[in-house]
Parts: C-alpha cells; structure tokens; sequence
C-alpha cells in the first residue's frame, strides 16, 4: 500500500474515533441536560448537537474518501448505491409497517442511519476486501 | 482484460507492496488487478505502463468477446 493511503487510513480512523468518542459524549450531555427542559430553541439546539460531531465524521470520511485509489473509491460508491436500494426498501417496509399499526417509527427511526452505515460497512467489505 | 502486470513486476523482483507505492494505489488494488478482478482507467493504465517502460497495447489485451 503506498505511504500515502496508508497514512490517510490512519488519519481516518484516528478522526472517526474521535468523532463517535465526541458523539457519545455530545449525545449523553444532551440527553441530561434537556431533561424537564420546555420546547424551543434551546430543546431544538440540544436536540441537533449530536449531529455536529456527525459532520466531523463524514468530514473525516470525505478527506478519506478523496486519498483512496481509484479502485477503493469504486468500491465505496457501488456499496453505496447498494445500501441506498436496501434502504429504499427497508423504509418501504417500515412505512408500511407503520401505515397498519404494526410498528411505531418514531421507535426505530434513530436506529436506521446506523443500519445504513453498517450495511454500507458490510457491503464495502464483501466487494472490496478488508482493505477497502 | 487480461494483463500481464504479475509477470511484468515478477520480472523486476518487485513485490505487490513496491508497485503499489510506485502506483500510489494500496496493495489490495495491485492484488486486484493481477487476477483481472478490476479492470483500472486509463489515467491508471498509462501509469502502470510508464512504470513498467512497456506499451499499454503489451500489458492489457481483451478478452475474447470483448
């Protein structure tokens, strides 16, 4: 592997490692503290503030994305584009799922961009080896 | 696509690691193209055939059919 890609992976991986690490702690202190807090901006404010440390990841991700070689980044796009048709599919069915009382969405609904992510993960590794 | 990228690096004692640096691609993408997993562009091709000193034309042939 050139020294290139080799030290973008593990700029990578230091990034998105500290990026979850952040979202965890950004997401435990917003969950405490809107604890009896009144609907508003603050509410809404708190709400969102998990998504920052998300940006910082896909931001990690971006930088990582454009140092792959070319075969890597094939790779990267057609699991993508195979996990959008699974994700298709599977909002279909949790839409359906809630349209006749079977299932709550709002229950499941965080849940589903960490599916996303990890059937993603799971296709860039059967298409592309370990490496990828 | 078959290529003959094993036998070419094979005969300068290289190892898949050495062309991929040569390459800036990882190891794995060398792997791949070796067993005619992955076909590479053309900027990629060019590459490889300025790495080796040989014309593209004597690295990649297609397959019958194609």
């Amino acid at each position: 592997m050139s020294e290139r890609i080799k030290k973008a992976k593990r700029r990578y991986k230091i990034e998105l490692m500290l990026a979850m690490a952040l979202y965890l702690v950004v997401l435990a202190g917003a969950k405490f503290a809107s604890k009896g807090m009144a609907e508003g901006a603050g509410l809404t404010a708190l709400a969102l503030s998990p998504m920052l440390p998300l940006l910082l990841a896909g931001a990690a991700f971006y930088r990582f994305f454009v140092n792959m070689d070319e075969r890597e980044r094939r790779v990267s796009a057609d699991a993508a584009g195979l996990t959008l048709g699974l994700g298709i599919l599977v909002s279909l069915m949790l839409g359906f799922l809630s349209a006749f009382g079977v299932l709550v969405i709002e229950d499941v609904m965080i849940l589903f961009a960490p599916f996303l992510i990890i059937v993603w993960g799971l296709f860039r590794l059967f298409m592309g080896g370990r490496d990828c | 696509m078959l290529n003959r990228l094993k036998e070419l690096r094979m005969e300068r004692n290289w190892s898949q690691a050495d062309l991929a640096e040569k390459l800036d691609v990882s190891r794995q993408t060398v792997n791949s193209l070796e067993r005619g997993k992955y076909d590479p562009s053309l900027p990629l091709a060019f590459k490889i055939a300025a790495v080796f000193g040989v014309a593209i034309e004597n690295i990649f042939t297609p397959e019958a059919g194609e």
